[in-house]
């Protein structure tokens, strides 16, 4: 992915200054993490519609757009493409640029870019509320807005590119290989997911293959990727205290690079058999990384916890998460136990515990500690920054936890013909109550980050305009007196 | 010395292993699948091109997003076998006597008579070995004996389908809704478990009215409640009180709707292929072996 330190002949010009690095990231970075901020917020107001149509089918039936099989992956894809890919986008262009030591390069090229996947997104997920879902898992927003979406990423990922080349700092830090690799493997994969499930679909049950396997590149080499690059960021740098072992990162990275692009393919799915077969190895091979990415934080922590420092706390559940849902991957992947837990909530509590609370938190921890550099200014409210991390923390690990304990008694109801259908959802129900007030929480969390977040960009604006409207109100008078 | 190009191959081809594992191979694998002709025992082809009213109600299923908590795949753990004696043949004290042999007590009176009037299932349920050596034990004795595969498992035992799902049965479809959440039932086989297309519609309206406790949303803005007129429309739903519509006012289906009943009532199953051994009878469609669908009609539910 790329090169190692390497004296170059030709001068390079002095690395920037840290000020500079976030100045000229700003509004690249700031377009790309906002309007994030929004469509997190939609993801958990229609995953909680969602939720409550669970007890109650009758809440909200009037319409079809509104319909439980819209809003659930209208809330999941906001998720994604909303929330979590522009903000390891952003992050990945912020770290870029400050790793590199360099300015970001084509920064206007960034912005636009920012705006045409917001754009793309805002397309997506009016199609899918009106009815236009693809139906594949994941990718449930409809075909015109992937090459929106498309477009918008390649733009704002030239410009990450251009940037690291460009760099001044020669010696590579682990955080760019997981960063590169991720920025270069997404359009790989979602223009062969988009062309082979929407554009000109494969034949038959291979779709169900196209489409895990891009569901497990999307997790695992693209936005697992983001979050590992900031999380090997953000520790040390808020420690102030290097990685226990940049070896182990990097033996990490191999190891996850050749192993997860095969995992996660349904052991039930009716296709050859040999594909979830292999599939299934790997998954269990993926243990060997997974400890050791635990192992190298937990050595990096050194046992002393996150010292009340937000990030900190973030990022330490945020690999917890990881640990926790990467296990439950693997459980998934063994036929055994999948023939259990495969079509019960086991499968979307580990999901969701992958997505909110390995990369969700990882990269509202990076969040947290971006935006502050790049206003120049503390977030408005500690109180909410606090809100904001108890509550996702709280709430993705009531929510993963109810899930899999309600799903592991639906699966084992399923499996148990003597026990009539609408009985199994009355036990599967016990653990769905608890999930909706995990919802809330992450709704409440999602709202206070948004709130901050605005409240941060409205006061850095007006002290900005500040001098500007000074300027023109001020009395016509000499300037002897300064 | 610079190993930048060498490790850059060594990530891409990292990366690429698992496209061309999952995405190439398969598609030489499954890319130029054709119906199966081999179906056991007939010559009907599977799966049948689906018919113009049912691809609409694929639509429809798709757009409301049925998959999020209904599957439509199958699971089987393994076969058993039921040995069926049909046929004393020339000898039967022999085969009485072969009875006697397997432990099992034969039937009353004359046997051949006992066996053509309706054949004795001399084992249900056992492995291959014990089936394959009381079959042997029969035929050597003249009888006729066969053993039949049945599939089993928990998603077969509760009716969803008489075998597991294999690639084959989703051929024509784009996208495939294969569901992977079990909030509502797997609709494999519900053609030929719900086969009226008035119960459907009524399900559709009112589904706690049809299945108390049922957690399916209703579907109303698949219908319209239209004025009733003197004569009552055909297609008017048949509801019961607590959901009935206004008086003087009736419910009838969308084409939305009708289509999507059509979809659900074409989901009929698995048929045996080689790739799917079971003896079970195929069952023949509609029609006489065509893949015409079903009309929504007003029969009542049976």
């Amino acid at each position: 992915m790329s090169e190692p330190a390497t004296p170059t002949t030709r001068s390079t010009p002095p690395p920037a200054s840290a000020p500079a690095v976030d100045a000229s990231c700003r509004s690249a970075v700031l377009s790309l993490l906002v309007p994030a901020a929004f469509w997190l917020v939609w993801s958990s107001v229609a995953g909680l519609a969602a939720s409550i149509k669970m007890h109650g089918p009758g809440f909200l039936a009037e319409s079809a757009w509104l319909s439980f099989g819209r809003l659930q992956p209208a809330s999941l894809t906001a998720l994604i493409y909303g929330f979590l890919l522009p903000s390891a986008l952003g992050t990945a262009l912020w770290l870029v640029a400050r790793l590199g030591r360099t300015p970001l390069r084509l920064g206007s090229l960034a912005v636009a870019g920012a705006l045409m996947w917001h754009l793309g997104v805002a397309v997506g997920q009016c199609g899918l509320l009106a009815g236009d879902t693809t139906g594949h898992p994941l990718l449930e927003m409809p075909g015109y807005a992937s090459p929106i979406l498309l477009v918008g990423y390649l733009l704002a990922g030239t410009a990450a590119m251009v940037t690291y080349a460009a760099r001044r700092e020669p010696r590579l830090y682990v955080s760019q290989w997981f960063l590169l690799t991720a920025l270069f493997w997404f359009p790989w994969i979602y223009a062969t997911a988009s062309v082979l499930l929407v554009a000109s679909p494969v034949r038959g049950a291979f779709q169900a293959v196209v489409a895990a396997w891009y569901g497990a590149n999307l997790g695992g080499l693209c936005l697992g990727f983001f979050a590992l690059a900031a999380l090997f960021y953000w520790v040390p740098k808020e420690l102030n205290r290097p990685l226990h072992s940049e070896y182990l990162a990097m033996a990490a990275f191999w190891m996850f690079l050749v192993f997860c692009g095969w995992v996660a393919i349904p052991t039930h799915l009716p296709v050859p058999a040999w594909i979830p077969s292999v599939s299934t190895v790997f998954t269990v091979f993926t243990v060997v990384p997974l400890l050791a990415v635990a192992l190298n934080f937990r050595r990096t922590f050194h046992g002393e916890g996150a010292r009340g420092n937000p990030v900190l706390r973030l990022a330490w559940w945020s690999v917890l998460a990881l640990l926790v849902s990467g296990m439950m991957a693997i459980v998934l992947a063994v036929p055994s136990a999948a023939r259990i837990l495969a079509f019960t909530y086991f499968v979307p509590a580990q999901l969701l515990l992958g997505l909110y609370g390995f990369v969700g938190l990882a990269l509202m921890a990076s969040g947290l500690a971006i935006v502050p550099r790049l206003l120049g200014a503390e977030l408005p409210s500690k109180r909410l920054v606090g809100v904001q991390v108890g509550a996702a923390v709280a709430g993705i690990f009531l929510y993963a936890g109810a899930l899999a304990a309600g799903g592991w008694m639906q699966g084992r109801a399923l499996n148990n013909p003597a026990i009539p259908f609408n009985d199994v959802l009355q036990v599967a129900m016990r653990g769905f109550r608890l999930g909706t007030l995990g919802e809330l929480l992450i709704l409440a969390a999602n709202m206070a980050w948004l709130v901050n977040l605005v409240w941060a960009l409205a006061r850095h604006t007006r002290l900005a305009w500040a001098p500007a409207w000074a300027e023109v109100t001020r009395p016509q008078t000499t300037e002897a007196g300064q | 010395m610079n190993h930048g190009p060498l490790l850059f191959l060594g990530a891409l081809l990292a990366l690429v292993a698992s496209w061309f594992g999952f995405i190439v191979q398969p598609q030489l694998q499954l890319g130029r699948a054709v119906p199966e002709t081999n179906i056991v025992d007939t010559a009907q082809v599977h799966p049948l091109a689906p018919a113009g009213m049912v691809r609409q109600g694929a639509e429809v299923y798709r757009s409301l997003g049925c998959a999020a908590c209904h599957t439509r795949q199958v699971r089987q753990e393994g076969v058993v076998f039921d040995v069926v004696l049909s046929g004393a043949g020339t000898n039967a004290p022999a085969v009485t006597e072969a009875l006697r042999q397997l432990g099992l007590q034969p039937p009353a009176g004359d046997l051949a008579s006992a066996l053509t009037n309706a054949p004795m299932v001399v084992f249900e349920g056992v492995g291959r070995a014990r089936a394959d050596a009381a079959v042997k034990t029969l035929t050597d004795a003249g009888g006729k004996a066969a053993f039949q595969v049945v599939p089993t498992g928990p998603d077969i035992l509760r009716g969803w389908g008489k075998a597991r799902s294999v690639a084959a049965d989703y051929l024509y479809e784009a996208p495939a809704l294969l569901g992977s959440q079990r909030v509502g039932p797997d609709l494999s086989s519900i053609g030929l478990r719900m086969p009226s297309a008035e119960w459907h519609l009524q399900h559709l309206y009112a589904p706690r009215a049809m299945v108390p406790k049922s957690a399916m949303p209703p579907y109303r803005f698949l219908f319209e409640t239209v004025p009733a007129r003197s004569t009552p429309t055909v297609d008017a739903l048949k509801l019961p009180p607590g959901v009935a519509a206004a008086p003087g006012f009736e419910v009838v289906p969308t084409a939305e709707a009708r289509a999507l009943v059509a979809y659900l009532l074409s989901l009929r199953g698995q048929a045996p292929l080689l790739s799917r051994p079971m003896s079970a009878p195929p069952v023949a469609p509609p029609g006489g072996g065509t893949n015409a669908i079903p009309a929504a009609t007003n029969t009542p539910a049976k």
